[in-house]
């Protein structure tokens, strides 16, 4: 449903991403592993036409909703029901009301303590939830997440990863960028990882420790069990 | 050393913080932790002076926060999560020099913006516009932005949250250059590899742990839930008794039993 094929970025004669090619089908989540200033972002920006490649394609198949990194940048509304509410509106699904406490219950916001606030004067967390949910209802075929975890208390983090589980059972995609390797260990079904505008790996997270490692990503605990008894887990690999 | 005693505060219409005591001695490295919207940003707002508080007062070093600001002396300075946030200029170098034009206080460590440019090495970027540098680079920036006010107290509200691990020891490390003269207070979602002297836990406004390192563990321990990494040795052929339930316990059960 997603496919960027050999996709090139320049800007300020710089090139930021390298010949690029990375494929997801209908349902799957997918993370994006990666220093600052790989890419990552400007990936997200192409696939959701926020800005143009220098080379090669991209083709989606369906509607994107995107999350930005920083949660300010989504939001707009005066009022929490009026954001969440937005894209439902657009689109003119019906039951807009229930469709909002639905998702708003996805992020654990309560309705009734929360939709009549401003979204600018929640605090970080909160919003990012706000965004998460603004998005969320307008059910797209692909959701790109520009580090959704950042900012979110564990509780916050278990409540994502449980959201996450639950609407790519439904059939949407998603990618995912971050920073926590144990976050996407939890949900993604392969990792890719950008190093200087490259894809360097594409593969289960299982696969990637050693450069995780390297890379000073802290990893999962079963990463560090797979490097401390890598005989047991490749022969259950092979097996 | 801060002091806050019985400190109330509304945001919204909503109650806060109720009588809230706190204090931090100088020299202390600080961990806040708590759930979204517990009251975390709002502590350092308050502590920082951005908030007044309803009632209560918050001393810093005897005296109250409107009297340094009144006489121009940086006593907290604050890094906020998005650096974006905290820039007034466009180039980097006159963000620096707008940190010399409104205090008057005695400067040790950085006399003039050359010295903040040359200790945070900055030199490469010095002439960029801020909103082309990296996520990084902004934050390394808003960093030597806060310190050459030269303040003795300072305020991380999560500013690692956006940046990778190495872009992180790199923050830490010139953290680490002062640690002998600032008292770092700082919001985490991370229980990360790094150990502060003192650990708070706030829930709801009220702060419900309150101690050092051994006691947090204590403390989180009771949350702690490896059933994923369980779940997980299933698939992989390795049932592992159920008495078998902390990280240390489970690599030591494969290592007698598989290795």
């Amino acid at each position: 449903m997603l496919k960027v094929d050999g996709v090139s970025f320049e800007a300020n004669g710089k090139k930021i991403l390298n010949n690029v090619s990375l494929e997801m089908r209908k349902g799957e989540v997918r993370g994006l592993l990666g220093p600052n200033g790989s890419g990552k972002t400007t990936l997200l920006d192409l696939i959701a036409g926020v800005k143009k490649p220098s080379g090669g394609s991209i083709t989606v198949e369906g509607e994107i909703g995107y999350l930005f990194q920083f949660p300010e940048r989504n939001i707009f509304a005066e009022n929490v029901f009026d954001e969440i509410a937005f894209w439902a509106r657009n689109k003119k699904m019906s039951q807009i009301n229930d469709r909002v406490r639905n998702v708003m219950s996805s992020v654990r916001l309560d309705f009734n303590g929360f939709y009549k606030r401003s979204p600018f004067l929640l605090s970080y967390g909160e919003k990012r939830k706000v965004s998460i949910a603004s998005i969320l209802i307008g059910e797209p075929d692909l959701i790109l997440f520009d580090e959704p975890d950042a900012g979110l208390s564990k509780k916050s983090m278990e409540d994502l990863i449980y959201t996450i589980r639950e609407y790519s059972e439904k059939g949407i995609s998603f990618l995912i960028v971050s920073h926590n390797l144990v976050f996407l260990s939890k949900i993604t079904d392969k990792i890719d990882i950008l190093l200087n505008g490259r894809v360097e790996f594409e593969g289960q997270f299982e696969e990637c420790c050693e450069l995780c490692r390297k890379l000073h990503y802290k990893p999962p605990f079963e990463c560090e069990l797979i490097l401390n008894f890598p005989e047991i887990f490749t022969k259950f690999k092979n097996s | 050393m801060i002091e806050l005693n019985n400190v109330s505060f509304i945001y919204e219409k909503k109650t806060v913080f109720d009588e809230l005591n706190l204090s931090i001695e100088n020299g202390q490295n600080v961990a806040i932790f708590g759930d979204n919207g517990s009251g975390k940003s709002t502590l350092c707002n308050i502590i920082a002076g951005l908030y007044p508080v309803e009632t209560g007062t918050v001393i810093i070093d005897g005296k109250s926060i409107g009297y340094w600001r009144k006489n121009k002396i940086p006593k907290v300075g604050i890094l906020f999560q998005n650096p974006d946030n905290q820039f007034i200029r466009y180039r980097v170098i006159d963000e620096i020099e707008l940190t010399f034009k409104y205090i008057t206080k005695e400067r040790r460590l950085f006399k003039t913006p050359a010295d903040v440019v040359n200790y945070f090495k900055l030199e490469d970027v010095k002439n960029r516009l801020i909103n082309t540098l990296s996520g990084g680079e902004k934050q390394k920036l808003a960093l030597a932005c806060v310190l050459s006010y030269e303040p003795e107290y300072l305020i991380l509200d999560e500013p690692f949250a956006h940046l990778d691990p190495v872009n992180e020891y790199l923050i830490r490390e010139i953290l680490r250059g002062f640690r002998d003269e600032l008292t770092i207070i700082e919001v985490s979602q991370k229980e990360s590899d790094f150990i502060f002297d003192r650990y708070i836990y706030l829930s709801d406004g009220k702060i419900i742990f309150n101690g050092d390192y051994n006691g947090f563990t204590e403390f989180r321990s009771d949350n702690y839930d490896t059933n994923e990494i369980i779940n997980w040795l299933k698939t992989k052929g390795i049932n592992l008794p159920s008495e078998v339930q902390s990280e240390m316990e489970i690599i030591k059960y494969i290592r007698e039993n598989y290795a």
